[in-house]
């Protein structure tokens, strides 16, 4: 299905007659895509080796390497799903202030209303959900950009959790302190913190549907062409609608997390602020219809080595800032010569 | 009592005090006052504990700080980095770049360092009830710095805050009194206090600089305005909506930190309003100092918050509780104004740019 699904994409030129590439130019292609797939692991691997070696008997410490996996979790689940909606063609740029809807309105209702634990966590997720559906309602009604639609959404998003902070925090953040939402969001079942472990699901899921389902194909497909999509009978709406869901569900997850582990919810507590470049670094096209979850793990864990690796060096942040923007650049690059050689 | 019995007695309460472990640190050779002026130069700090002059074994002390490039924290840095080499102590630092989301990672991060203490600063609850009741669970000091009082963390170091506040305010009284007797004579005046909700260290500064300056220069409760950019709104645009409102008022205000005063000041500048601000602010790090340094019409000067001596300080007080020994405040009271910046410049920075 993985294969189909490239194909699909491959091909989805929306009724464009392509020059038909010779076995050479095909060669050559192939061989700068190889290269360009190579780049992560590669650096993946060079940043772990030269920290390794910078770092004798601290970066390679079981600890260690833990912090780096906790480092990465909960950024890496808002980035799953900024993965999923740009494959569908979505940008969604409201995911932090979703995140801090949902932390207020559980907050609110967990800890200020004390209500039980799990209709308060459901109702959370509601508002995160009514986010995402908001966004769909309005790229697939009134069809204007998700990118546009996303600020708009995150910035009321913003304003309705200031209204709950201003209800009940006196001093400009809400408590969560309330049991047993710290041990939850700080628990380790067999040595791991949850975040790590719910991080991995959520890869794990999303691997499953976007290589093993019709939905994912379908994803793929209406990322690629929508216009072509719907003419082969996908429910172009659906997916849309579906694929913003699940963003803003992911981000109230992890921001949940976040703020269970921190016992406050704060208009602050933003779990990720540049999921754009972990994307870009992964190889997921901007342009939509491209992408592979299993990139976009490593280079939120190549994210997380940089950052550890770079603490324990002490380096000044401007050396990280750099370097992160460095990365970042070398992404768009990468990002605009893949898409180069996937219409030449 | 029999004279020998008396005397044997002393004899056996004497060697028991001094084979107290209490006492033998106190009998200890320590670094003084004098030794702590003159190893931190032309900062010339004041010190926090007399610390011994031969740890008692190796302490690693570990510090996220928020932000390295920004100049208050970066110099923190410094302090911190001098101390822990004038006192043989090991220093970990991890740099958060502006990013407090990243700071309970980063906690994480430098557990590898097996820390002997750890700590941040100018973090508000959001941050530090996760980071305190971690290291509660580690049982490992935690010594934060201008955090503001905290339940999870049992000593609160740095800036005393309500002090600072009420210092600023009645620096800023003696301003406006004197603007009163010239082109301010007749105006209505308020008072706008910038603070920022999420950071307790802020309510108490600029709440206690609002209740000072309130009641020296009697105003009422309409008279005092607030700006807090945690709602929502940014100290400039709130500052262009008050001077809208008010468009034949003079404002006193105080920030809660230098960068918080200075956006609202442009904003009265570019609005052609900066001869009807006085800011008096509360940092005093070199962006400050620069600004004194032109002397503008509407910036009174700031107290200074020392930030190299209050990192060194923080050095001093991690390892004064780890060594069990009794802590003084950190004290800051140096105000510099326009009449003593080009002096308190020079000195600080010399004569060049």
């Amino acid at each position: 299905m993985a294969q189909a699904n490239k194909q699909a994409n491959n091909s989805s030129g929306g009724g464009v007659s392509l020059p038909v590439p010779t076995r050479q130019t095909r060669g050559s292609r192939s061989l700068m895509l190889l290269i360009l797939d190579g780049v992560l692991p590669a650096a993946l691997v060079i940043a772990l080796v030269t920290f390794g070696l910078l770092l004798p008997g601290l970066f390679f410490t079981p600890e260690n390497l833990l912090g780096i996996l906790r480092y990465a979790a909960l950024g890496g689940i808002v980035v799953a799903g900024f993965s999923l909606a740009l494959i569908a063609g979505q940008i969604d740029f409201s995911t932090v202030q979703v995140g801090i809807l949902t932390s207020a309105v559980f907050a609110a209702l967990y800890q200020y209303q004390s209500w039980p634990l799990l209709p308060a966590l459901l109702v959370a997720l509601l508002a995160a959900a009514a986010c995402g559906l908001l966004s769909a309602l309005i790229i697939n009604v009134l069809k204007v950009p998700s990118l546009v639609t996303t600020l708009a959404v995150g910035v009321l998003a913003l304003g309705l959790s200031y209204v709950i902070f201003d209800f009940y925090g006196a001093t400009g953040s809400l408590r969560l302190s309330r049991p047993p939402v710290r041990s939850i969001a700080t628990a380790t079942p067999l040595g791991v913190p949850i975040a790590v472990w719910t991080m991995l699901l959520v890869y794990g899921l999303s691997y499953g549907v976007l290589n093993y389902t019709r939905f994912g194909a379908h994803l793929y497909a209406v990322g690629g062409n929508a216009q072509a999509a719907r003419v082969n009978g996908v429910r172009v709406e659906w997916v849309i609608t579906a694929v913003m869901v699940t963003v803003a569900l992911l981000a109230g997850l992890a921001t949940l997390l976040f703020s269970g582990r921190n016992i406050t919810v704060s208009p602050s507590a933003a779990v990720i602020s540049a999921p754009l470049a972990a994307v870009l670094l992964a190889g997921v096209s901007l342009a939509g219809g491209s992408g592979r979850l299993e990139r976009t793990l490593l280079a939120v864990l190549f994210f997380a080595v940089l950052g550890i690796g770079l603490s324990l060096l002490a380096l000044p942040a401007f050396v990280r800032v750099i370097l992160e923007g460095s990365v970042f650049v070398l992404a768009l690059l990468g990002e605009s010569a893949r898409q180069h050689l996937e219409t030449r | 009592m029999n004279p020998s019995l008396r005397s044997l007695t002393q004899l056996i309460f004497i060697a028991l005090v001094a084979t107290a472990p209490g006492a033998s640190a106190q009998t200890t050779p320590t670094w003084t006052a004098d030794d702590v002026t003159k190893a931190t130069g032309r900062e010339a700090c004041g010190q926090v504990v007399a610390l011994p002059k031969r740890l008692p074994r190796a302490y690693n002390l570990t510090f996220i700080n928020p932000n390295k490039g920004h100049p208050f924290f970066g110099v923190w840095s410094q302090g911190m980095k001098d101390a822990a080499k004038f006192y043989k102590a090991n220093f970990y630092e991890a740099d958060a770049a502006g990013d407090a989301a990243k700071i309970p990672d980063l906690f994480e991060t430098l557990l590898v360092r097996k820390p002997s203490a750890i700590g941040t600063g100018g973090q508000g609850p959001d941050v530090l009830d996760g980071i305190g009741a971690r290291a509660q669970d580690l049982n490992l000091p935690f010594v934060g710095i201008d955090n503001g009082p905290n339940e999870y963390i049992p000593y609160n170091y740095g800036i005393s805050d309500a002090f600072a506040g009420r210092l600023g305010a009645e620096n800023l009284v003696k301003a406006v009194q004197a603007r009163q007797q010239t082109d301010w004579k007749g105006k209505e005046l308020f008072f706008v206090e910038f603070t920022y909700k999420p950071a307790t260290a802020c309510v108490t500064r600029t709440g206690a600089a609002a209740k000072t300056f309130k009641s020296a220069m009697k105003l009422d409760d309409k008279h005092v305005l607030m700006v807090d950019p945690s709602t929502g709104q940014n100290a400039a645009d709130g500052m262009k909506a008050i001077l809208a409102a008010h468009p034949n008022a003079v404002f006193a205000m105080i920030p809660c930190w230098d960068g918080l005063g200075f956006e609202p000041y442009n904003a009265a500048k570019d609005a052609g309003r900066e001869k009807d601000v006085a800011l008096f602010t509360l940092g005093g790090d070199k962006p400050s100092a620069d600004l004194l340094k032109t002397k503008p019409v509407g910036y009174v000067g700031y107290l200074e918050f020392q930030p190299y001596c209050e990192g060194w300080g923080w050095v001093e007080t991690s390892l004064g509780i780890l060594t069990g020994r009794t802590l003084k405040p950190y004290q800051t009271r140096r105000i510099t104004l326009q009449a003593d910046i080009a002096k308190r410049y020079a000195d600080l920075y010399g004569t060049g740019k």
